[in-house]
Order: structure tokens, then C-alpha cells, then sequence
């Protein structure tokens, strides 16, 4: 799916300077799309990563203490994060160039928003992020509360193991439910079944 | 899940001025065994009176205090049997406290609430429930006294051969599944079920759930990023010897 204009960018800012923040942080509002996240510590940023779903990590490249390792440690952690450096003094280019992204802080409004925009674009993937149940797996939902094994569900629906597995999984990503008594309950709550 | 406004502690930090404003290392303290007269004392001269690695006491805190462990710790080895106790001290918190009190929640929530959904939350977390209690059980069982016996050969106190049944994988495998199945009952309690008469309950129930939620979590992270890489600075250390 393409990262549309109107949907909203979960960024993270880590910039020691109030400042500069508040002053990214306008322009970047003023876009409309953005969930601005601010950073005090870098020790702090994968818990925000994970927590808050970050997509995009704006961060002041003397934080890093120019270790390019580091750097490359966390890309490689968070490899659908775009990270960009906001550049308004002299760094090590062969360092910055480890950045997905680089904004000068003598860019425009326009120029920064396109350009973060525009990678992010590049680097989302192509996944159906649509919460819907399909049919065939409200089916699977239904069996499985009523508490049948996957092989039962495959025998009553005449489909495969292999594929009530992959609506299985599919239903996991869509609910945020593992477990059988976790989706017992939400198919409840959600009038998919009645006890 | 009360500081909100997390501090990040130094050995220089003063200790009470840090604990005044996040509680959360009251737990820090209480599974060092130290009782909390602070008076004016910084973290690293408080850390010497009680004999305390400050390196390790300052990581450990801020592990509690919502802060992300850094990948690569380095600690002494001679630490270990005080990371055991610490460990140890955070089991009869759950078992004795925790659990108990999560459990009588969900009894009450049940009295208030008599849904099949409610029924069901109950069974998912005697579930959730045997599996904690098997991978603390398996941890002051077998993992704990390993780890204490690898040390005391490694110093030289012991010269027993080792049980071997101890494995860091198993370990690691019994976190991952403990963390997620909690993480679902929260969610199925805040997204779907419906609430009858059950606010201020569920409230109970949920803020509970998260208190046991992130100090598990704080939990895992000292086993699995201080302990076990001192586990295995040991254990190579020992095979070393005994090659040559």
C-alpha cells in the first residue's frame, strides 16, 4: 500500500535544542499529517520505536556521538524506520551518508515534509494493512472459538491445514490475537458468536 | 507507571532525589535488599556502602525506570550471585503478591460481571498463570542453582561436575511467550470486552496488570542482556581452563 498524504507519520525527534524543536515540530504540524514523538535520551528511542510504531526518526547526528556503528546497529534493528539526520553543523559525510535521509536545516518547510514523505513512500512495503476480516476468515474465527483444532477447521471447511494456518495468521495480524481463548473472546465481544 | 517524568540516574545523582520522583526503583531496592534511608547520599557512594557494583545498580534502575538497556553490558562476573538474589527476590514478588492479588480481581470482576467473556479471561490466565509459575519454578529450580555452581567453580569454592540440564534457549523462549500472552489480556480488557458495572475494577485489574507487566519486563531484560552474557563469559572461561 502507498503511504498516502493524508495519513498521519508517527516520527520520533531527538534534537537537545528546544529550539529546533519546536521549530521542526511546527513546520512539521503545519503539514497536517505528522504524530510528533519527543525523544529525551537516546537510550530511550527503541522503547518509542516499538511502543509508538515509529516510522520515521529525526534525530540530531552529534547524539550518536558519531558512531557509525551504532548507527548501523539500530538500522539494522529498525530496518522499516527511515532515519534522518538533521544537519546544521559539520559532520563526518561519510557518517551522514549512513542516513536514510539528510535535512539541512536551511531547507524549506515544503522541501523537508516532500522529502521525508517522499522516503517514506520508497520504503514502505506492499501490505494490505486493511483490519477487515474476510469471510473465509470469519469462518476460520467461528470454528476456532468453538473450539476446533486446525485439522477440523480444514475437514468442516474442505480447505487445507496449510491454508486455515495462513488465515490463522492473518487473523493474528489483523486482531492483535494470539491465542485460541483470546479470539475466543473478541469473536464474543465482536457478535461473531454467541455462547 | 507512575513517573511520568522519568529521570535517567548517574552514579552522581542523588539517590532520594531520584527515588522521590520515581517510584519504581522502590522495587530496585527492595529486591537489592536495601532499605531506603537515603538521606543526602549519591547513587555510587550509597552503591559502596552496600557493596553494590554501581555500574550494575545505575543500569539495572534505569531498566526500571522505562529506559532501554543499552546492547552490549559489561559487568564483573564476581556480581552474579548478587544478580541471583536480586532475580530471586522479583520471583516471591509475582508468586506472593502479584498473582494473588491479579487473581482476586479477576474473582471480583467475575461477581460484577458475569459474561462468558469474563469466564473466559479467567481460564486464560490460569493459564497464563501455570506457564509463569513453570518458568520461575524452572529458573529457582535449575537455572539459578547452575548459574551459582558454574560461579563457585569458577572462584574455585566447588569442584562438583556441573548439571547440565540448564538451557539459555528454553530460557529465552519462556519470556517471549509469558510477555505476549500478558500483553493479550490487556488488550482483550481495554479493545473488546464490555464493561457492566465493572469500572473501577477492571481499572484495578488493568493497573495492575501493567505494574506486573513492566516489572517482568524489567525482569527479563537483566536476564537476558546482564546475566546471561556474564553466564556465558563464565562458561567460556571454564572450558578454557580445562583445555589447557
Amino acid at each position: 500500500m502507498k503511504q498516502s498524504d493524508k495519513e498521519t507519520v508517527r516520527t520520533g525527534i531527538l534534537e537537545p535544542s528546544a529550539i529546533v524543536v519546536n521549530g521542526l515540530s511546527n513546520i512539521l504540524l503545519k503539514a497536517g499529517n505528522f504524530d510528533l514523538y519527543k525523544i529525551d535520551y537516546v537510550a530511550d528511542m527503541q522503547r518509542y520505536i516499538t511502543a509508538n510504531k515509529l516510522q520515521v526518526i529525526i534525530i540530531n547526528p552529534q547524539l550518536l556521538q558519531q558512531s557509525a556503528k551504532e548507527l548501523a546497529h539500530l538500522k539494522q534493528k529498525n530496518p522499516d524506520v527511515v532515519w534522518c539526520a538533521l544537519v546544521y553543523s559539520f559532520f563526518d559525510p561519510n557518517y551522514l551518508n549512513q542516513f536514510d535521509l539528510q535535512i539541512p536545516i536551511t531547507d524549506s518547510p515544503t522541501d523537508i515534509v516532500e522529502a521525508i514523505r517522499s522516503k517514506l513512500n520508497n520504503e514502505t512495503a506492499d501490505t494490505d494493512l486493511s483490519m477487515q476480516l474476510s469471510d473465509r476468515e470469519l469462518d476460520v474465527l467461528r470454528l476456532l472459538a468453538q473450539g476446533n483444532m486446525n485439522k477440523e477447521i480444514a475437514d468442516k471447511l474442505n480447505i487445507s491445514v496449510h491454508t486455515v494456518i495462513s488465515h490463522r495468521k492473518n487473523i493474528t495480524q489483523k486482531t492483535g490475537i494470539k491465542t485460541q481463548s483470546g479470539l475466543t473472546i473478541y469473536a464474543l465481544s465482536n457478535k461473531i458468536i454467541n455462547i | 507507571m507512575y513517573n511520568e517524568s522519568r529521570q535517567y540516574l548517574k552514579p552522581e545523582s542523588k539517590l532520594a532525589d531520584i527515588v522521590y520522583n520515581n517510584p519504581s526503583l522502590l522495587y530496585v531496592l527492595e529486591y537489592f535488599e536495601v532499605d531506603y534511608i537515603l538521606q543526602d547520599k549519591t547513587v555510587a557512594e550509597f552503591c559502596a556502602e552496600h557493596n553494590i557494583d554501581a555500574n550494575l545498580f545505575t543500569t539495572v534502575s534505569n531498566i526500571y525506570n522505562g529506559f532501554v538497556a543499552e546492547s552490549k553490558l559489561e559487568f564483573g562476573v564476581e556480581s552474579i550471585p548478587l544478580i541471583i538474589k536480586f532475580l530471586h527476590n522479583t520471583h516471591a514478588y509475582y508468586l506472593n503478591e502479584k498473582y494473588p492479588e491479579i487473581r482476586n480481581f479477576i474473582d471480583e470482576l467475575r461477581k460484577v460481571n458475569s459474561s462468558t467473556e469474563i469466564g473466559i479471561v479467567e481460564k486464560f490466565f490460569t493459564e497464563y498463570y501455570a506457564e509463569v509459575n513453570e518458568h520461575l519454578d524452572y529458573e529457582d529450580r535449575v537455572a539459578f542453582p547452575y548459574i551459582n555452581a558454574l560461579y563457585n567453580k569458577y572462584i574455585g569454592a566447588d569442584s562438583e561436575p556441573l548439571d547440565t540440564s540448564f538451557s539459555a534457549k528454553v530460557y529465552r523462549k519462556h519470556h517471549t511467550d509469558i510477555n505476549y500472552k500478558l500483553d493479550e489480556l490487556k488488550s482483550l480488557l481495554i479493545k473488546y470486552i464490555s464493561v457492566r458495572e465493572d469500572r473501577q475494577i477492571r481499572r484495578r485489574l488493568l493497573l495492575s496488570l501493567c505494574d506486573v507487566e513492566s516489572n517482568l519486563y524489567a525482569h527479563s531484560v537483566i536476564e537476558e542482556q546482564i546475566l546471561m552474557p556474564l553466564v556465558m563469559k563464565v562458561e567460556r572461561n571454564l572450558n578454557k581452563v580445562k583445555k589447557q
